[in-house]
């Protein structure tokens, strides 16, 4: 087990009581000083999305200077409709429990706002991440299957 | 930091669990800081709302200004008029 973590309650208009999958994660600075953060689990998300401003806390200076970005579809503040968001992928690194790995997340593009989304993209494959709704809880495990028991001995 | 959660309220489930008090208290309290804080980021410190605005940088400068020595945790308050589905 790396870390366990109890659904939230929250409220809807439409559905009343909503139970949330969200996990804490801490994101390392520059400095190496570890920023707090909590965010939804979405396991329909490709990929992490973070507010730009996360980028310039971490301090990432040209957020805007990568190879990789392209859109996704979010809600904006100020508008109801679903609109396209530009986001900039860059590689962090996070912590969960005591694990530490490198991240590709998308930071959106400035002065929209979007939650904060922890979605697949190099967590997933880490991990066994157990939604028990049942039980209101989230998971993630090592999956000690796959490192003790390797498919076949290398060849000397 | 980390410590494990109370899951009393939730069953019996036994486990290990790692989350912070801040990060617990938030989960805690989400629907009144829903009522009061929806759409927006708040920085929690020490089980307290020590900073708030539209981005998670105002959010951290404000509760700089209060705590100097703070680090505090970081959240995005869901609406309740929205679902969201991603």
């Amino acid at each position: 087990m790396v870390a366990q973590f109890t659904y939230r309650k929250g409220w809807s208009e439409l559905l009343g009581l909503i139970s949330l999958p969200y996990a804490e994660l801490y994101a390392e600075r520059k400095d190496g000083s570890w920023m707090r953060l909590g965010g939804l689990v979405d396991s329909g998300a490709v990929i992490s999305i973070l507010h730009y401003d996360y980028a310039r806390e971490l301090g990432i200076e040209r957020v805007e200077e990568t190879d990789v970005k392209g859109y996704i579809y979010g809600v904006c503040r100020g508008r109801r409709e679903v609109t396209r968001i530009l986001v900039y992928v860059h590689k962090i690194r996070l912590r969960i429990g005591e694990e530490i790995f490198e991240v590709r997340v998308g930071f959106a593009e400035s002065g929209v706002e979007v939650p904060t989304i922890i979605g697949r993209l190099d967590i997933f494959d880490k991990y066994i991440v157990q939604f028990d709704d049942a039980k209101r809880i989230i998971s993630f495990m090592k999956d000690f299957s796959k490192i003790s028991k390797p498919l076949s001995e290398p060849r000397s | 930091m980390a410590r494990r959660i109370n899951t009393t309220a939730y069953d019996t489930y036994v486990g290990e669990a790692m989350a912070s008090e801040d990060f617990e208290w938030v989960s805690e309290n989400l629907i009144q800081l829903q009522e009061k804080y929806a759409r927006l980021f708040i920085a929690v410190w020490k089980r307290q709302v020590i900073g708030v605005g539209e981005s998670p940088s105002q959010a951290i400068k404000q509760a700089r200004e209060r705590v100097t020595e703070s680090n505090p945790l970081v959240e995005y308050v869901p609406d309740p008029k929205y679902i969201l589905v991603v």
